[in-house]
């Protein structure tokens, strides 16, 4: 598996004078032919103190954003590997620094029931909480801030940015944004009160408490649910599924429009049984108009044995959540295929039609089946 | 401290059946020190260089200097203790690039002193390696020059960068796996060093329970906030394992002129003692073990708890010993 993109591109200069270390035993010319960086220094780091945190005596800190509530020593990190403890105090090392920031189409978060066809301002810093072995961002997610190319983007450029490229949504997206939640929280706070609408793609992985206290200035908050097992939580994404069911919940009490990914991977996620189970209960805890997107697997990151999920595969789990009385499932990274598209489920009219991340027809009126007239649930202007 | 000709380390026993059920099934491992420097001879040996703090010195901490001369000296005696007649030679040879890891957690206080390591840099030039080839670093050149070793990349002296001072964050390209780890390691070994020479401070650690050898090797790789969970075990001696760490690992180093016995790994001032001994071992799970042994005497002597009460043994101990990279009980120590 090699690092891609701007940076495999930045790594590889010097490979030529590596690979004669390997093989050579160390036969480099007296120069050596080291390629080094600029100083950076913590130009890299955008420090601020950390929310959600408690003090321990013998300047340790237990960190309170998420649920693995690391224990975490002076000098140390969590990890997350974006908050440090220094001196007793926790930081967060990623406030106004992003490595990724540009305008997606909101169906690429995927939201689909969020105003269909707007563009999102979509931003990430380096970090997770998670460490999935299929992470199809792993080159940011799995990485220290200090070791991947960042940019200065303080809130307040962030909503010039979004003015300047006139998009109307900030999506929190691509590594897991509750690691850089401080970042966030200030974004969220200072744009949506110009009338910008904010929304998270995440783990799910966040305390009740900072979740709680984030939610107000959100439009929606999409939650992948990896699988519905324990099992596959700890063996694919080193974490516990218990906590995200409770995100879930919280959302649902809090009335915060959520959309649910569940990425299917062959042979480790994709048995009908623990489906039908995560359908239910999604039916049972969350009522039948959450928004369930089923995606394809291409292979990634440390799991790259395993082939494209097949699409038959997929099409027989969406049956499951219809049977098990969901209303809106869709098939991800099909492009083309029908269950891409809204459809009424009163009358089934086709109510969005889609293909990839393309709105290629928006029937609904005011929210509503064009046909039957009943109210679509979602967030449509 | 007494002199003692074998070790018995009760404190792992425990740990034992589980671990090597753990391991049952793999190829024994071993570090490349134990492969090219005939292996019964070095397996569980380790050599404490003693009396380095001189009569009547008080040292709290890395700014009491020693002299260089005599750390220079005692480095080379306990060495040739440990491989015999010339050891620099044993361990490299002049077309070799040497990676010397040092420890800037706790640094400027409590990280490898820079006599010692600049003592182990002679010790490598007297073997004919080229100034050039001789690299002092650490994860970032933030800690390393925190730990006294200013940024030099130029020729003509030995070299001293953090990872970060490579060009597009300094780390492989290549994934590199062992167990439960999966890491890219950082470049200075992966295109640059023949040889690893590592170099850790004797402490107390709040989550690995003890950072000695091993437990430094986390700075070779990209993410060691991954694996801080269960004690650190198995993934101190999984990261130990990896290729590019074992292969080129030959000496491990431990500073203990100062030990701290809680509180680690940042400087706790409190739990500082004049341990005065300088641990060297090819075997790198039997440095370990040593430390591990003389964190407890100091915690016993302290009225600490043992970290097995405290509940974090480093059960990657045994961990690495099941796998073969070394030996864990039985060791031999030698005090020169």
């Amino acid at each position: 598996m090699k690092r891609r993109g701007f940076l495999g591109a930045l790594g590889g200069c010097a490979l030529g004078g590596g690979l004669a270390a390997r093989y050579l035993g160390g036969a480099l010319s007296a120069q050596d032919a080291i390629d080094f960086a600029p100083p950076q220094g913590e130009k890299q780091i955008g420090l601020a103190p950390a929310l959600h945190y408690e003090k321990q005596p013998g300047l340790k800190v237990v960190c309170k954003l998420c649920p693995r509530e690391c224990r975490v020593a002076d000098a140390e990190r969590g990890y997350c590997g974006v908050r440090e403890n220094r001196g007793g105090d926790y930081y967060t090392l990623v406030y106004g620094r992003t490595c990724s920031i540009h305008v997606d189409p909101i169906e690429k978060k995927p939201f689909f029931h969020v105003l269909p066809g707007a563009a999102a301002l979509s931003l990430a810093t380096a970090g997770c909480n998670m460490e999935c072995r299929f992470c199809q961002n792993w080159e940011i997610s799995q990485f220290r801030p200090e070791q991947v190319p960042s940019v200065e983007a303080p809130p307040e450029g962030v909503l010039n940015a979004a003015r300047q490229n006139q998009v109307p949504v900030i999506a929190y997206t691509y590594n897991e944004p509750t690691v850089f939640y401080e970042y966030l929280l200030a974004i969220a706070r200072a744009t949506s009160a110009r009338g910008l609408r904010n929304v998270v793609i995440s783990n799910g992985y966040i305390q009740e408490r900072p979740l709680r206290e984030l939610a107000p200035f959100l439009t929606a908050y999409k939650v992948d649910l990896k699988a519905f097992t324990e099992r596959f939580y700890a063996e694919q994404c080193s974490a516990t599924l218990a906590p995200v069911l409770d995100t879930l919940r919280t959302l649902k009490s809090l009335g915060l429009w959520t959309e649910i990914v569940v990425l299917v991977i062959p042979t480790l996620n994709d048995d009908e049984d623990s489906n039908r189970a995560m359908f239910r209960w999604v039916m049972t805890n969350l009522g039948p108009d959450v928004p369930l997107h089923l995606g394809r697997f291409h292979s990634t990151y440390k799991i790259t044995n395993l082939p494209d999920t097949p699409v038959p595969t997929l099409e027989r789990l969406h049956a499951i959540a219809k049977e098990e009385g969901l209303n809106y499932v869709y098939l991800g990274n099909v492009p083309g295929h029908a269950a891409e598209s809204t459809y009424c489920p009163q009358c089934g009219t086709r109510v969005i039609e889609r293909y990839g991340f393309v709105v290629n027809v928006m029937r609904l009126k005011n929210g509503h089946c064009p046909t039957c007239n009943l109210a679509i649930p979602g967030v449509w202007a | 401290m007494q002199r003692r000709d074998f070790l018995r380390l009760g404190l792992g026993a425990a740990l034992l059946p589980g671990v090597a059920a753990q391991a049952r099934g793999q190829t024994p491992l071993a570090p490349s020190a134990i492969e090219g420097l005939a292996a019964e001879r070095l397996l569980g040996r380790v050599v404490a260089v003693a009396d380095l703090i001189p009569a009547g010195a008080t040292l709290v901490s890395n700014r009491d200097a020693l002299p260089e001369e005599r750390m220079r000296e005692r480095l080379n005696a306990g060495l040739a203790a440990l491989l015999g007649p010339d050891p620099w030679r044993q361990l490299v040879n002049r077309k070799d690039t040497v990676a010397i890891k040092v420890n800037g957690l706790g640094a400027p206080l409590l990280s490898p002193r820079p006599e010692l390591v600049r003592a182990i840099a002679a010790g490598v030039r007297s073997a004919g390696v080229p100034a050039e080839r001789v690299i002092v670093w650490d994860r970032s050149t933030r800690e390393l020059e925190r730990s006294g070793f200013p940024l030099q990349t130029g020729s003509g002296a030995e070299r001293a960068y953090g990872t970060d001072a490579l060009r597009g964050g300094g780390y492989a390209a290549e994934l590199e796996s062992f167990g439960e780890v999966g890491s890219f390691v950082t470049r200075i070994l992966t295109d640059y060093a023949s040889v690893l020479i590592n170099v850790g401070v004797l402490k107390d650690h709040d989550l690995a329970g003890v950072s000695a050898g091993m437990k430094n090797l986390y700075g070779t790789i990209h993410n060691p906030n991954r694996y801080h969970d269960h004690g650190c075990n198995p993934y101190v001696a999984h990261v130990a394992a990896l290729p590019s760490v074992r292969r080129r690992l030959k000496l491990t180093v431990i500073d203990a002129v100062l030990g701290q016995a809680q509180g680690g790994p940042a400087y706790v001032a409190s739990w500082i003692w004049p341990c005065d001994r300088i641990l060297l071992a090819c075997d790198p799970v039997a440095g370990d073990a040593v430390a591990w042994d003389w964190i407890e005497q100091r915690r016993a002597a302290a009225g600490l708890p043992t970290l097995a009460e405290a509940q974090r043994a480093p059960a990657w101990i045994a961990t690495a010993a099941a796998l073969g990279l070394g030996r864990d009980r039985g060791i031999r120590i030698e005090e020169v």
